[in-house]
């Protein structure tokens, strides 16, 4: 079980003229293939912050200090052309809004070839053949259909699972899902974190599930990396995370999402209904 | 909210420039060297000297002298524009967005009208129609723009109508006309003051263009768009009677403009941060 | 897409009509008699009751006031605008046509220039924002916002016809002739649309779809013109098809300045003749040029953007 990528001592500050702003500061967490390393925390917290600033996205005002050996490379050295041809093939990752994530005046099918054709060197109908297997691996019908609609004219679901399915299409090392099911509706939201299990346990990607929600992350990841206000607040695998939390934040955000847990199961028992 | 404005260099600056300017103006008959409309035929075109600061023009005038004076058409006409716009935009714009129902409607449709012409033409037509003096460039001007303050200001006062200190008010008793004048107006000042000093730039120039035209200000008053044309003549000779209210002109309505701009930095609080 | 295509010609008509309604009142409120006033324009020497009478009849002056509305209406519908007050032989749509080529020209050249120039300058602007070249370009524009077109043109003819003896300074001949004018009249509209490009694409860049596209791995290149530019364009159509007539219209000062023999000069010249069936003609024009361009290119920008064409199918 070979380590994907290892970053240490990552932090970030927001520097405009004069106003200096720290945002994280030395945040230390690894990635293994095969196991999927879950970051949670409230907003504002720098979950989102993390992935950016490893894939070289985030805009001149942010000043990125640390290291994130990937491969043997330190991600936050290379250049920018480098850097841009890993994204999308070797590290992938999957956006919270899909509604907004896609270019309205295209039809998906063009954004989804557009990336292939960036990054490989296939046939238009060898792309086209691929993305329908993609779409049909994502339980979408009628991928052909679905491939000639407007991005508005889909629902945020199937949005999602179609920026899972690009996201898986070119085999990368890492995924990286960046509260994937905040957007999305309880029922869409589960089949989607099942995707990713099965994304986990079928191709051995490595990930890293970004998420304020305890739920989600506990059905996907193996280890978790609390973020509180751009420091690390505890690390650990689930287990030691849910039971034997060192930081108080994270026995406070564990406490009461399992008392609210518990009240929803004793209220739907009352209810009749027999949910686990 | 003064004292943002008394810190904001822009708008001190502009403010300050403005003021010197229609300062001159009025004071021109004792600032100016010379009487600007006598003229001097035999010295035409003489160059820059102590008696004549920017020379004479093609009749031998001072063109310094008819520059000073030329600030009072110039700027006063273009005032008495806005004045003239924003009251008539501003009680349309009231009566429709405050009393709503069949005044609103009628008065929309006829907004919409007078939106859908092209206002350069309109003031032609309208000057075309009236004659050609300085009264009809004046309402030329106020007819084609009204229909635009009146719609922003409905707009301003259907935001504020319904908030609850204009319901308190009418429920203790107060007359129609005071809460319209007390409560509404201050509220949509703001977002007219940003609009009119953007929009007195465009009067300025609309009414130099009219008076470069032959329709608005005539010979041999001055004012520096009839200025430009008599310049139009004599450009070979004598290019800064050309340049000299050119530049003015654009000096001035620059200064309205950064205003006009200092003053939406100054109003909006989203603006203000970082 | 038909129905409301339809839908929308049909709320133009009232529109139309009331324009057309508006110039016809024009005239009549002069405030002295048309009739008197032909017979002043035409010169002629003893101005009688009868003649006046006489021209009364001959403008068909006399009838309700409805039926010359209606009647003026579906003449013009034919495109018959009258004759002209000045010279009777003259008929108002002839003049029209004869000065109508030229300013055409003239608008088209113009609107030429002012895509050509400002959707790279804007992009360029937005893309390197805050660099010198954005920099220097908004301090530019500012100052060009504060200039009369007129004196823009006097200035250029006096550094480029004249100080640097490069391209003629008037009339209407070679090509030569018509760089000049026509530079004139895009200058204020190429002001307008690079602020427009810039903020738009501004906008845009902040959007999630970059972001996305960024993910994805997509050259820099390929983000800015495909998706951002091809966006920013959207918001745009309608406000470039509008300049069209507002080009048209926008002539009048240049040709004066340039001599340049077109609708503007004709229109100049009718006021001060006081030759009011031509520039009654010629407003009536630019407004239904106006409301159709605008008709035009609503239209134009719901069926370009994928989220209102299907809204309306």
């Amino acid at each position: 079980m070979s380590t994907v990528l290892e970053v240490s001592k990552l932090s970030v500050t927001l520097e405009k003229g004069k106003y200096e702003k720290n945002i994280l500061d030395n945040i230390d967490f690894s990635v293994h293939q095969g196991k999927c390393l879950g970051i949670l925390g409230e907003s504002g917290s720098g979950k989102s912050m993390t992935a950016k600033a490893i894939l070289g996205l985030l805009p001149r005002e942010f000043v990125v200090s640390g290291k994130a050996m990937y491969q043997g490379k330190d991600l936050l050295g290379q250049s920018k052309e480098t850097l841009r041809q890993m994204r999308g093939k070797e590290i992938t990752m999957v956006l919270q809004n899909p509604m907004t994530c896609f270019d309205p005046l295209y039809r998906v099918g063009y954004q989804l070839a557009e990336t292939m054709r960036v990054h490989t060197d296939w046939s238009k109908e060898e792309i086209r053949s691929r993305l329908v297997q993609i779409l049909q691996d994502m339980k979408i019908r009628d991928g052909g259909e679905v491939l000639e609609k407007y991005p508005h004219q889909l629902s945020g679901g199937m949005l999602q699972r179609i920026m899972i399915g690009l996201a898986m299409a070119l085999k990368p090392t890492l995924l990286i899902a960046d509260e994937p099911t905040t957007a999305i509706d309880a029922i869409i939201q589960y089949s989607v974190i099942q995707e990713f299990q099965r994304i986990k346990e079928e191709h051995g990607t490595a990930m890293i599930f970004i998420s304020h929600d305890l739920g989600a992350i506990s059905c996907v990841a193996d280890d978790v990396l609390v973020l509180n206000q751009g420091k690390v607040a505890d690390m650990g695998s689930f287990h030691e995370i849910l039971h034997h939390a060192k930081d108080p934040y994270t026995k406070l955000l564990i406490e009461k999402r399992a008392a609210v847990m518990q009240k929803y199961r004793t209220a739907l028992k009352k209810g009749g209904t027999a949910y686990a | 909210m003064l004292k943002k404005f008394l810190k904001n260099k822009v708008a001190m600056l502009t403010t300050i420039l403005i003021v010197f300017v229609a300062f001159v103006g009025i004071f021109a008959p004792i600032l100016a060297p010379n009487d600007p409309y006598k003229t001097d035929i035999l010295n035409k075109f003489s160059t820059f000297s102590l008696s004549y600061p920017l020379g004479t023009d093609h009749l031998g005038r001072c063109v310094f002298s008819r520059m000073l004076y030329g600030i009072r058409p110039t700027l006063g006409l273009a005032a008495l524009t806005m004045l003239g716009t924003i009251g008539l935009g501003a009680l349309m714009g009231l009566l429709a967005g405050y009393f709503r129902g069949w005044i609103d409607e009628i008065i929309m449709r006829v907004v919409d009208v007078m939106l859908s012409f092209p206002s350069q033409i309109m003031v032609f037509a309208v000057v075309a129609l009236l004659g050609i003096n300085v009264q009809n460039v004046i309402l030329a001007n106020v007819f084609v723009k009204w229909a635009w303050y009146a719609r922003m200001i409905r707009t301003g006062v259907l935001k504020y109508r319904d908030r609850n200190f204009v319901l308190f008010s009418r429920c203790i008793g107060n007359r129609e006309s005071f809460i319209l004048g007390r409560h509404l107006l201050p509220s949509i000042a703001s977002e007219m003051a940003v609009l009119a000093s953007l929009d007195i730039g465009w009067a300025i120039i609309n009414i130099s263009t009219l008076s470069f035209l032959g329709l608005g200000v005539q010979a041999p008053i001055p004012e520096w768009g009839a200025m430009l044309n008599e310049a139009k003549n004599v450009l070979t000779t004598n290019p800064v009677q050309m340049l000299a209210p050119g530049i003015a002109i654009v000096v001035v309505v620059s200064a309205f403009h950064l205003l006009g701009d200092a003053l939406r930095d100054i109003l909006d609080p989203k603006e203000a941060n970082l | 897409m038909k129905n409301y295509v339809i839908k929308r010609i049909l709320a133009a008509i009232p529109l139309l009509l009331c324009i057309s309604f508006v110039c016809f009142v024009f005239i009549n409120l002069i405030p002295s008699d048309p009739a008197e006033v032909a017979l002043r324009v035409r010169q002629v020497p003893v101005i009688t009751e009868a003649a006046i009478a006489e021209v009364r009849a001959e403008l068909g002056l006399d009838k309700p006031y409805l039926v010359r509305y209606v009647n003026w209406l579906i003449d013009c519908l034919q495109l018959d605008f009258g004759v002209s007050y000045t010279n009777p032989s003259r008929t108002v749509a002839g003049e029209l046509v004869r000065c109508l080529p030229a300013t055409l020209m003239l608008a088209g050249t113009s609107l030429v220039m002012v895509i050509l120039l400002s959707l790279p300058i804007g992009f360029f602007c937005a893309v390197y924002k805050d660099s010198w070249f954005d920099r220097l370009t908004r301090g530019i524009i500012f100052m060009t916002t504060a200039m009369p077109a007129y004196w823009v043109g006097l200035l250029l003819m006096w550094f480029v016809s004249i100080q640097l003896d490069l391209l003629p300074t008037s009339g209407n001949g070679t090509w030569k002739h018509l760089i000049l004018p026509a530079f004139t009249v895009s200058l204020t509209y190429i002001s307008t649309y690079i602020r427009l490009i810039r903020n738009n694409m501004l906008e845009n860049m902040k959007e999630d779809y970059v972001l996305y596209a960024n993910v994805r791995g997509l050259p820099q290149k390929t983000i800015l013109t495909k998706h951002i530019l091809k966006n920013s364009m959207h918001t745009c159509i309608v406000a470039i098809g509008m300049s069209i007539p507002q080009l048209i219209s926008g002539t009048i000062v240049v040709e004066n300045v340039f001599a340049w023999p077109g609708l503007g000069t004709l229109c100049i010249t009718s006021i001060f003749n006081r030759d009011y069936p031509v520039i009654q003609a010629y407003v009536l024009l630019i407004g239904v040029l106006f409301v159709v361009f605008n008709l035009l290119f609503d239209i134009l920008q719901t069926l370009a953007d994928p989220r209102l064409r299907n809204e309306v199918v």
